[in-house]
């Protein structure tokens, strides 16, 4: 019977050690930094803007976009975006737009900065499902927005690209006009034919 | 009864001393800021410097995060070439340690600002963004 009570204050006396066993120094962070690192190299946390624009031509539902601009910065969203400036990602009204399993979160701001700051935070905070915009609205209204007309000798893979990102204007503008883009591959410039000598004396 | 208890106990504490032995080694984490601790300090630091202010800095390393290939074909004079994926690296911990001023460089911002990022939660001060 004895040895049963030296055996049970053995295994309490080994909890309550345990209980105070160093843990994580800060427990919100989840991932460590090779792990972080990885996430980073991770080309499919990213997304470029034409391929936002097929998704939100293709009306998928699951796309949730968030703005990080600060509220006084807040105009011309994307369309159905929802603003959590950076400031205010951790408040209780938005913390768990970021932790969840439902949506596809896709971070943007004006530029790149301030969004990668909110997703390497996302990221930091083992959260899954947040992917950040490449070059944010700057990069929306230069390329999908207001497209340059390709170079002459640019390649069918522009011109095509081109095409598209018209279409996706067309979308998402209601521009009415649609420039047509024609791809003419230059054609070899071909010599002048003899002619045949006429008349001359008979 | 006495002689059931004995194996059991000798398993038990040998599980115990081996979560000891794990919780030592696994998993300890380098960086240093919790995630509102980064916060505020990617919120209140102006990191991102124009191309123009560059010789305003004293001796500045800087830093090229592309691939070497990349690297290779063309880049600033002076740089160094650390790609991304090698960051964590131990042969740099002492020049990201050194106190001079780190300029990193990166063909997308994103990837400039993300080592910035993970650069300043392991401690490391004095680190600048190149503008493109």
């Amino acid at each position: 019977m004895k040895s049963r009570e030296i055996f049970s204050v053995i295994i309490l006396a080994m909890g309550l050690i345990a209980a105070i066993l160093p843990g994580r120094k800060n427990d919100s962070i989840q991932l460590n930094e090779r792990e972080l690192l990885q996430e980073m190299l991770l080309e499919t946390n990213y997304i470029s803007v034409d391929e936002l624009a097929q998704l939100l031509i293709s009306g998928d539902p699951s796309v949730q976009l968030i703005d990080v601009r600060p509220i006084s910065e807040f105009k011309d969203p994307l369309p159905r975006a929802i603003n959590i400036p950076i400031d205010s990602i951790f408040s209780e009204n938005y913390a768990y737009m970021f932790d969840q399993n439902i949506m596809k979160n896709i971070i943007y701001g004006l530029d790149d900065e301030t969004a990668t700051q909110v997703w390497m935070i996302t990221k930091q905070l083992g959260y899954a499902n947040n992917y950040l915009l490449k070059g944010g609205l700057q990069a929306w209204k230069k390329d999908i927005l207001d497209p340059q007309y390709p170079k002459q000798t640019a390649s069918q893979d522009e011109f095509d690209l081109y095409q598209k990102r018209m279409a996706a204007r067309q979308f998402f503008t209601g521009a009415q006009t649609l420039p047509k883009a024609t791809f003419t591959p230059i054609a070899p410039i071909q010599g002048k034919k003899k002619k045949k000598v006429q008349g001359g004396c008979s | 009864m006495k002689s059931s208890i004995k194996p059991l106990a000798i398993i038990i504490i040998s599980i115990f001393g081996f979560l000891i032995i794990i919780s030592h080694y696994a998993d300890r984490s380098k960086l240093k800021l919790s995630a509102k601790e980064i916060q505020l300090i990617a919120r209140s630091t102006n990191y991102t410097i124009d191309q123009k202010k560059l010789n305003e800095f004293q001796n500045p390393v800087l830093i090229d995060l592309r691939e070497p290939k990349f690297f290779n074909i063309d880049h600033q004079e002076k740089a160094v070439n650390i790609p991304l994926s090698e960051i964590l690296n131990e042969e740099y911990e002492n020049l990201f340690a050194s106190e001079t001023p780190k300029l990193i460089q990166a063909h997308d911002q994103v990837k400039a600002n993300e080592a910035w990022m993970l650069l300043t939660q392991l401690g490391y001060k004095n680190l600048y963004v190149v503008e493109l």
